[in-house]
């Protein structure tokens, strides 16, 4: 498989002098959906940040590779890293502070466009704005002018009017109501299909990641713990973190959900050395709290555990 | 068993322009001593308002129907009546515990406010009643989160401290907006859990605002499903959710998306959106998105009918079905 976006060992600690990112590896293939999930501050963002080389790395490097170049944007020329910006759609939690309010749709949508130096026809914002299922008349209204759901939509349009071949999405169905997450959730898939367009999705709700995963990305204190296809992760995590992530999730039938909050979740903080888990891991061996476990490939997964 | 919240028909109309919008249309709800009722619907259902017409604190509102609090008849219309009620008949705790706290002013000054607003303790006793209320909200380190302001604190921590000041004035009651929704799992089974310890020890009645129908199975005994302004289903948890009978309900759990389902699976999502107050259709509200409305769901708009002794559904199918 081709990887079109990938993270070479990448670093990076902020001046508050928190690890935002340890060592991450990671890469994003043509058509596959990889879901970022776990804890507020465990880096899922700022991974997303940095693949698309909006945010400077301390160490390591990333790599695009979406035609016949591989190449670092951040040692790349200008030129060529702005025509390679149109492979990338972005998609935000809050749909309402991703539009300038003072513009149209229509101008909106254009934007990515006219960074391409490409004029855009009223029928490609139409169709762009039909497919997210849209009216085209709705075009002309400026963000305040619609409900949530459907500013969602047109964000979502948005992204997709360069045709990109990956599609990047930040918490993108958190702050919809539940029938409004379900349609979006159902229009992702659809277009994922008809395009092949890979799909990055950071999230904290696993059962979003099990509607659209194909791999899951399991981040803690900025760094991969467990990196697995979807069917293996739900079928049993490797990781005693994951684990934890995924007993606690609530289903809508009482006597499961009630039997997931009986399940004590572990107290204790994030360790400052070794394993991040160590303070809360029921596993954990004196070595977890003096060295960082390795993401070690096992099959197809791979988990960063002394104990895997 | 004792009922400490009890509102009948409440009616919600708010000023938007020059005319009012009924944003809550007839709601009745009882809430039991120790038990916790949540309400659920989309946004814009008129949750939210109801529970905060409950406290009175829907200020340039018409509010009609009666509210009843620990056995305090609370006239909506007086707020003189309410102020000193608050926080000691019925605490809230909100959704976003950061903006719930004062960011420029220490945890412990900020809880020691609402402590000293509900009795006549002076500074000593009133700090030890802080500790208190700290520990009960699982803060073991007391001295040391008082004296943090609230960016120093995680989410689960602010969302405890907001919790500990509605628990200052010992209400009966404790309404709860959507008290973990900005949480983590872990976290917000930790708050769960402590929402239930506190509704076991101290008697609380909770009512729990939420639209996650996961944290309501674990949750509450009972649930009220409202939609445009109404309550559409009324029933015990277990059945509500297992056997729905609102043709509204039964969307509402087939649009979650759940680790346990096929991969790759969208949920099915219920067709349009929830209409808005002031633009709610005739006839049954629900009509236009229900995949078995009848002619006459058109025409009127059911009222609740019971299908048991504890379960309700506001459907014209209901009788239909055995």
């Amino acid at each position: 498989m081709t990887s079109l976006m990938r993270l070479e060992n990448a670093t990076l600690r902020f001046e508050s002098g928190v690890r935002a990112l340890s060592d991450v590896s990671l890469s994003v293939h043509a058509g596959e959906s990889v879901l970022l999930v776990g804890e507020s501050g465990s880096g899922k963002s700022t991974l997303l940040r940095a693949l698309v080389a909006v945010q400077p790395l301390d160490q390591g490097q990333v790599r695009w590779q979406f035609e016949d170049r591989d190449f670092d944007p951040w040692h790349a020329e200008a030129a060529l890293v702005r025509a390679h910006r149109r492979h990338m759609g972005f998609v935000f939690q809050d749909s309402l502070a991703a539009f300038d309010p003072r513009l149209s749709f229509s101008r909106s949508l254009s934007l990515p466009l006219r960074a391409q130096n490409l004029v855009p026809s009223s029928e490609q914002l139409a169709t762009a704005f039909r497919e997210t299922g849209l009216a085209p008349e709705l075009l002309a209204r400026k963000p305040h002018e619609l409900s949530g759901g459907q500013r969602q939509r047109a964000a979502l349009a948005r992204a997709l009017i360069t045709n990109p071949r990956v599609l990047l999405l930040d918490e993108a169905v958190s702050a919809l109501d539940v029938s409004l997450r379900a349609q979006i959730l159902s229009l992702l898939l659809e277009l994922q299909r008809q395009r092949s367009m890979a799909v990055v999705f950071v999230t904290h709700d696993l059962a979003v990641a099990r509607t659209l995963a194909h791999r899951i990305v399991v981040m803690l204190a900025g760094r991969i713990v467990e990196n697995a296809p979807a069917d293996q992760f739900f079928a049993g995590p490797l990781h005693p973190y994951a684990q934890e992530l995924l007993t606690h999730v609530l289903p809508p039938d009482p006597r499961a959900a009630k039997q997931a909050l009986a399940q004590e979740p572990r107290e204790g903080a994030l360790s400052r050395s070794g394993c991040a888990y160590a303070l809360r891991c029921p596993s954990a061996v004196p070595e977890c709290k003096v060295r960082v476990p390795e993401l070690v490939p096992r099959g197809e997964r791979s988990a960063a555990c002394f104990l895997v | 068993m004792s009922e400490l919240l009890r509102v009948r028909d409440l009616h919600v109309a708010l000023p938007v322009g020059a005319r009012t919008v009924e944003v809550v249309r007839g709601v009745s709800l009882h809430l039991a001593k120790a038990t916790t009722l949540a309400v659920v619907g989309e946004s814009g259902s008129g949750k939210t308002m109801t529970a905060l017409a409950v406290l009175g604190l829907v200020p340039n509102a018409q509010v009609t129907g009666s509210i009843e609090v620990a056995g305090v008849r609370i006239e909506p219309y007086s707020q003189e009546v309410l102020a000193p009620l608050r926080g000691r008949v019925a605490g809230m705790v909100f959704q976003d515990p950061q903006s719930a706290l004062h960011p420029a002013l220490r945890v412990g000054e900020q809880l020691r406010a609402v402590v000293r607003q509900h009795s006549s303790a002076t500074k000593a006793p009133a700090h030890q009643r802080c500790l208190e209320l700290l520990a009960e909200v699982g803060i073991a380190d007391g001295e040391r989160c008082a004296s943090a302001y609230p960016h120093e604190l995680s989410g689960g921590l602010r969302q405890r401290i907001a919790i500990a000041m509605a628990l200052a004035g010992n209400p009966e009651v404790l309404i709860a907006d959507e008290p973990t929704t900005a949480l983590d799992v872990t976290v917000q089974a930790k708050v769960l859990g402590l929402l239930r310890t506190l509704s076991e020890q101290r008697g609380l009645a909770l009512l729990l605002i939420s639209h996650d129908l996961g944290v309501v199975a674990a949750a509450a005994d009972r649930i009220a499903v409202m939609y445009a302004g109404r309550i559409v289903e009324d029933g015990p948890t277990a059945q509500v959710l297992a056997n729905p009978r609102h043709p509204y309900t039964a969307a509402l759990t087939a649009a979650i998306p759940r680790v346990d389902a096929a991969p790759r699976t969208a949920p099915l999502a219920i067709p349009g959106e929830a209409p808005l107050a002031g633009a709610i259709p005739p006839g049954c509200p629900f009509h236009p998105r229900c995949a078995s409305a009848l002619p006459e769901c058109r025409v009127s708009e059911p009222p609740l009918r019971a299908i048991s002794a504890e379960h309700a559904a506001a459907c014209v199918l209901v009788e239909a079905r055995p």
